[in-house]
């Protein structure tokens, strides 16, 4: 049988398609400007809000609550000051805490709260249905509208902010619509198809692109093809081995990631500068 | 010479904390200005101030409605992370103005030419962060030079090259502030360059501005006041030296 002819398995690839070739481009966007720690943060924090959103009941309303708390998380980190005598990391990392801790402890309390951990934080892409369809695509029009449409100038302003506002771009309105862009997408993932997936396509397509390609032009074309191929062959086998599809999926990347890791290392190394 | 930037008792800051206290000084056409005094002294304040990214906290800056500003920043401040070439870095700017990062023939060709001037052609497929210090910078300064600019600031652009790599950048410098007409301030800790390259030198120091010349500024116990440590002064071949004196001299 084709995995593929069947109707929930159409649905859950078309959402997983949409919402992890946004994911993907901003991720590489997240790995430039290296935030892939916060990144894991607000991960934890929108899972937060989903939680709370899933233990009062609300099925659409707990990406609003999902939304408020990685605004407020995104918000604490941008008002912490980069000399207060310690790493930033460490405050990043508290969130994560905060996020991962207040959420099982909230699950802990919850009637079906084992289920719902799993749904939470593993997702069950095989029970989606049209609505997350349209919330895939939702946002990744907004992807393409936002970092395709502009895409160098998202590049330049991680490559050399100082031009840019000199140029008379207005840096920090970029950066609020890149943020708040990645809040969004990250809420609506995680609604889709758990942690685990969301902040798997968020990170390893883009960090295998810069692994493997050595022209930035070529990433354009490299990490949708990648997030493409891995998605339909994650599908493809755990259907094949009743194994399930969002922890397989996410496997596979970070799979993918290591071997290339491995492939590339020493050939960076030995890398010198041109005179 | 019309002034191209005048500075009125200006003072610059960050919220209502004063940097910088009753600027007054003045570039004109043509300048090099050398920026120097020690850290934390208001360099970077007065750059942004001429930028125009912080507005005055008291007094006027006056700017030359036609000027074109291009920055060269601290190579440091850049992140080398993206696997851009070389042309790719330059043509970032006219890539940001248009959706889709479409650019026209002309844009390309100013590019090329760009990588010319500053000798990167050859170098122009290669990626960035696999290019010595002294291609980096260059690179950079071409990325400048494609907003065709008049003036020109550069902030420790010298900063981590050996030192023929410096001589190598200092002479590009020249040369462009002589066929591009460009007018140049340049931040920097060597005293030296200044001394010999430029015709200005603004002195910061503890929130004031001096404005003076290298001659100046060599005849004068400027420089002893401002560090306050003894300096030996000494002229080779026409180049002017200072050091402070080391310790064990004193």
């Amino acid at each position: 049988m084709n995995p593929f002819s069947l109707p929930f398995m159409q649905i859950a690839l078309a959402a997983s398609l949409l919402a992890g070739l946004s994911l993907a481009w901003i991720g590489l966007f997240i790995l430039v400007k290296r935030i892939s720690f916060s990144g894991l943060a607000v991960s934890q924090l929108a899972a937060l809000g989903t939680v709370v959103g899933t233990v009062l009941g609300l099925h659409y309303g707990d990406i609003w609550i999902a939304l408020a708390f990685v605004g407020m998380g995104i918000y604490l980190l941008s008002r912490i000051s980069k000399n207060s005598g310690v790493p930033q990391e460490l405050f990043v990392a508290s969130l994560y805490i905060l996020g991962a801790g207040l959420a099982v402890l909230i699950l802990s309390k919850a009637p079906q709260g084992e289920a719902d951990t799993l749904s939470v934080f593993f997702g069950n892409l095989l029970a989606l249905g049209v609505a997350e369809i349209w919330e895939a695509f939702f946002i990744f029009i907004l992807t393409v509208l936002i970092l395709w449409g502009w895409f160098y100038r998202w590049i330049w302003i991680a490559f050399d902010p100082t031009s840019v506002e000199v140029a008379k771009f207005k840096v920090d309105l970029w950066n609020f619509l890149f943020y708040a862009l990645f809040a969004l997408s990250m809420t609506v993932s995680i609604h889709i198809f758990g942690v685990l997936l969301a902040f798997s396509y968020l990170l390893l397509p883009a960090g295998i692109g810069l692994l493997c390609i050595r022209k930035f032009k070529y990433l354009f074309i490299f990490i949708p093809l990648l997030t493409a191929l891995t998605t339909l062959l994650g599908f493809y086998f755990s259907f094949r081995l009743d194994l399930p599809t969002g922890p397989f999926l996410a496997s596979l990347f970070a799979a993918t990631l290591l071997v290339c890791g491995i492939y590339r290392t020493p050939k960076s190394s030995v890398k010198r500068p041109m005179r | 010479m019309g002034s191209l930037v005048q500075f009125n008792a200006v003072a610059l800051g960050y919220r209502k904390t004063k940097i910088l206290n009753e600027v007054f000084c003045s570039i004109d056409r043509g300048d090099s200005v050398g920026i120097v005094g020690p850290n934390g002294s208001g360099k970077t304040t007065f750059l942004r101030g001429v930028l125009g990214l912080l507005k005055p906290l008291a007094g006027t800056i006056h700017l030359d409605p036609f000027q074109r500003f291009a920055y060269v920043p601290q190579i440091e401040e850049l992140n080398f992370f993206l696997p851009l070439t070389v042309q790719e870095a330059v043509l970032l700017s006219p890539r940001s103005e248009r959706i889709l990062g479409r650019i026209t023939r002309e844009e390309k060709q100013t590019a090329q030419l760009c990588l010319e001037k500053v000798g990167l052609s050859a170098a122009a497929d290669s990626l960035l962060r696999e290019c010595s210090g002294g291609q980096r910078q260059r690179a950079i300064l071409a990325q400048a030079l494609s907003l065709k600019p008049n003036i020109l600031l550069l902030d420790e652009p010298t900063k981590g090259l050996d030192v023929v790599a410096e001589r190598d950048f200092l002479a590009l410098i020249e040369k462009l502030r002589v066929e591009e007409k460009l007018t140049i301030l340049f931040v920097t800790h060597t005293l030296q360059i200044p001394l010999n390259f430029m015709n200005k030198i603004l002195l910061f120091n503890k929130g004031s501005v001096i404005q003076t010349t290298p001659a100046e500024l060599v005849e004068t116990k400027k420089l002893e006041e401002i560090y306050e440590t003894p300096f030996l002064h000494h002229e080779f071949h026409g180049f002017r030296w200072v050091l402070p004196l080391p310790q064990r001299a004193r």
